[in-house]
């Protein structure tokens, strides 16, 4: 049998090593880059007359019922369901409907406990009508902004009312079972086509505490983060 | 250094033809590429150096101005001898003998030491005079904002008036000095306006006030977030509008504040 120098044997060794290295380095890259390149599908407004549409979205703790088939720990994380890329026709009354099956986190950011740019400066929370919310009941936000290059600046904050801690769970989704929703609802006007993007305000990530309240869902197209293009139709 | 300081290299043959005087065109063509760059900067720094709305801003410009002044004779000094090296010294084979030796020069060590050490006094007297004009004191009718950053969000608070202001804008009186409390609600950003003549971090928990600015030019500004945040950093942002102190009242008025 032909003998090999320990110099031969140890650059096998470290050839195999490197190589699973190298293929492991891979399938975490691509995996990331799928998390990050995440394109949830679009929902469109409903229209309800030329100048008038309705979108209607739900925000649950967890993500059973839109990300069902995802791993730890993105299964554990809030969401807004069914996705958060939204399409709404331009130069429109847009009433949108959210009904919110979390509880609070409360807000770290005072800022985002008032009603902003909405028709009539308010919300209608099970259809009472509200400007501000105490920061302790809050669980989301709906915070549409602008990106540096719209030509038409946009602005639209409001605060989701989360549902108690202690509430009874009487609704059956997807075979999970959640509290009775609070349904927040506002209007806002939209100008002409163009894109812009909307985040939840309120650490609602991981812990649910700063600083790692803005990490996981709060940070992943998809979860807490999204767009609204506005578009002809 | 000069020619005279180098020794021929030993065992080599003799020169037939006397050799150029390499360390006079070197400088003849540093010189003249200095002042052509030099020249270049001065004609296209105003294209290049964004409009300022304040003094601040407008120091901020005049001392890259004359930085880059100072530093295109400290590049062309490097380009031109490399440049030159590689040219004119260039041979097709490989050298077999060793390198010139260079002997050391006082004269030419304690010049490079002084030239360069007074070149590095004159930025550091610069700088600190640049500092004691941006510390100085703020005047009693400074208007006050307070920044908070948040991903992926700048919200602006003016405690004199009692508001916030409801959108993307930033909203400042010409000719009136400002100044800035900046601080952050989770990670690391970086609160900055060009045209302001303002930078600084918004750190966590802490409060940051930058220098007094008075806005000059009324316009269309922008702030941005200079320190990577996270998903959407670079729609971080905020439009500022420099308008008359009358504007800025009703503008005050119609977000909910008090006069």
């Amino acid at each position: 049998m032909k003998q090999h120098s320990s110099g031969f044997v140890i650059g096998i060794i470290g050839s195999i090593i490197l190589g699973f290295g190298v293929v492991a380095g891979s399938w975490f890259g691509l995996r990331s880059m799928w998390g990050v390149g995440y394109e949830p599908g679009i929902l469109s407004a409903t229209k309800t007359g030329s100048n008038s549409a309705t979108l209607s979205v739900s925000t649950f703790p967890d993500s059973h019922v839109c990300h069902a088939n995802v791993g730890e720990p993105q299964i554990d994380w809030v969401t807004y369901c069914p996705t958060t890329s939204f399409k709404v026709p331009a130069n429109s009354v847009i009433t949108i409907v959210i009904n919110n099956y979390d509880s609070a986190t409360p807000i770290i950011n005072d800022y985002f406990r008032q009603v902003y740019g909405t028709i009539g400066g308010d919300e209608l929370v099970n259809n009472k009508p509200v400007r501000a919310v105490n920061a302790e009941d809050i669980s989301h936000t709906f915070t549409l902004q602008s990106t540096p290059d719209s030509p038409h600046p946009l602005f639209v904050s409001v605060p989701l009312v989360g549902v108690p801690d202690d509430a009874p769970t009487p609704v059956n989704i997807a075979g999970q079972s959640y509290p009775q929703p609070n349904t927040i609802s506002f209007q806002f006007r939209t100008g002409p086509p163009g894109t812009y993007v909307w985040h939840c305000y309120d650490p609602c990530g991981n812990d649910r505490e700063p600083p790692y309240g803005f990490s996981g869902p709060m940070s992943t197209t998809g979860y807490m983060a999204g767009t609204l293009t506005v578009a002809n139709y | 250094m000069s020619e005279t300081d180098i020794d021929p290299i030993i065992g080599s043959p003799a020169p037939e033809s006397k050799e150029p005087r390499h360390l006079r065109r070197v400088l003849i063509l540093w010189a003249v590429f200095s002042v052509i760059g030099i020249a270049v900067w001065l004609a296209v720094a105003r294209f290049i150096l964004p409009p300022a709305a304040t003094d601040l801003d407008n120091s901020d410009n005049f001392t890259l101005l004359v930085f880059t002044v100072l530093a295109v004779p400290v590049a062309m000094f490097v380009w031109v001898f490399l440049g030159y090296s590689l040219i004119v010294f260039r041979v097709k084979e490989r050298p077999i003998a060793d390198g010139i030796p260079l002997k050391p020069t006082p004269l030419l060590q304690i010049g490079w030491l002084s030239i360069t050490g007074i070149l590095c006094l004159f930025l550091v007297i610069w700088g600190l005079f640049g500092f004691y004009q941006e510390t100085s004191a703020a005047p009693s009718n400074a208007l006050v904002v307070q920044v908070t950053g948040q991903q992926w969000l700048w919200t602006f608070y003016y405690p004199q008036y009692g508001v916030s202001s409801q959108g993307q804008v930033l909203e400042l009186p010409v000719n009136r000095p400002v100044i800035f409390n900046v601080t952050s609600k989770d990670v690391l950003h970086g609160f900055a306006i060009r045209a302001l003549g303002v930078r600084v971090d918004a750190n966590p928990g802490e409060v940051t006030t930058t220098p007094v600015v008075t806005p000059t030019r009324t316009g269309s500004y922008t702030v941005v977030c200079v320190e990577l945040c996270g998903l959407y950093h670079s729609y971080m942002w905020s439009a500022v509008n420099v308008v008359s102190e009358s504007s800025f009242s009703s503008w005050v008025v119609s977000q909910g504040g008090h006069v």
